[in-house]
């Protein structure tokens, strides 16, 4: 047993025996980082505005759009701001919206392809403002839409806020 | 002028070791002649002897001119070797220039093709589709305001409205 644990540090062995726990660390470290991707949640905030004044409509949100012509008075479509970032499971991403609003989206929960979110839309400086506080579950990667939050200059035009989570 | 006789002439002062008064014009002329017609020495053999010691001194000892002419040779050459290494270098040495940038852009070209052809980094784009069958846990509004929901049965996605109350 000694003689083995002799060979076993010197030459091709001793290579052998580096590799292998090289290995091992790399193993440990990808299955760690895995558990922590698993927490982290890849999140998006569309910001769109809609009007009735023209029937512009951005080449982000065309499929949107189409579907939301169909049911609402508005004919133009503008993708505003996008905004993205990571989260933790608990922990929340923070985006600026057009007005002094901001968009806190906090990821809850992941229960296979479905992620339930808590989303506040606000405007912080002034408390009477519309806004709107929450929690939804949604398929991982879907949007759902927020709309109605704040208009544009004292236009009809609307904020319509759109949140995804993966 | 005659030759001959002037070499003649010459040949006598030769013939009376008399090679100091010899200008170095005239044993040039003298060697020249001599070389040429070598049976004007046959019957001098003094003279001959004279003459092969003074062949053998101008041979042996370069003329002033003959060291510029060297040294100008020696020089144009270095000049030209100079000239030869300064264009080897001009030649070389872009190539030395060009060719580690190109290795280290060549490499990170490759990081490059190698990360965005790896699995994680060619994830699908974030395509906009609206989200169906969403669970609408709660909803509460803030401010002057109420919320409506706007359920499409037919596509099974539901939208948040909020309205300002005060109509503003």
């Amino acid at each position: 047993m000694t003689a083995m644990v002799l060979r076993a540090r010197s030459g091709p062995g001793r290579l052998l025996a580096l590799l292998g726990a090289a290995l091992a660390v790399g193993a440990f470290t990808e299955s760690a980082a895995a558990q922590q991707k698993a927490a982290q949640y890849e999140v998006s905030v569309w910001e769109i505005r809609a009007t009735r004044d023209n029937d512009k409509i951005s080449k982000e949100l065309r499929t949107l759009a189409a579907e939301l012509k169909k049911r609402y008075k508005y004919t133009g479509y503008t993708l505003v701001k996008k905004s993205a970032g990571s989260a933790k499971e608990g922990g929340a991403f923070s985006a600026s919206l057009s007005g002094g609003y901001r968009a806190k989206v906090t990821p809850l929960a992941r229960e296979g392809q479905r992620i339930t979110l808590k989303v506040q839309v606000a405007k912080p400086d002034d408390k009477k403002a519309p806004g709107v506080n929450t929690t939804f579950k949604i398929d991982r990667g879907a949007v759902q839409l927020a709309a109605g939050l704040g208009k544009y200059g004292g236009s009809d035009d609307v904020m319509i806020v759109g949140v995804s989570a993966r | 002028m005659n030759v001959e006789r002037d070499i003649q002439g010459l040949l006598e002062r030769l013939e009376r070791d008399a090679r100091g008064e010899l200008s170095p014009g005239e044993v040039d002329a003298l060697v020249a002649e001599a070389n040429a017609r070598p049976e004007l020495l046959a019957g001098v053999v003094p003279a001959a002897d004279a003459f092969a010691r003074l062949a053998i001194e101008t041979a042996a000892a370069p003329g002033a001119s003959e060291w510029d002419a060297v040294w100008s040779g020696i020089e144009r050459g270095a000049s030209a070797a100079r000239g030869a290494a300064l264009e080897r270098r001009l030649r070389v040495h872009p190539a030395l220039r060009i060719w580690r940038p190109l290795a280290a852009l060549a490499a990170c070209v490759a990081f490059m093709l190698v990360w965005r052809l790896s699995p994680q980094a060619v994830a699908a784009p974030w395509e906009l589709r609206l989200a169906r069958d969403a669970e609408i846990v709660e909803v509460e509004v803030t401010g002057d305001a109420y919320a409506s929901l706007d359920y499409s049965p037919e596509r099974g996605d539901v939208t948040i409205w909020v309205f300002d109350e005060s109509g503003a």
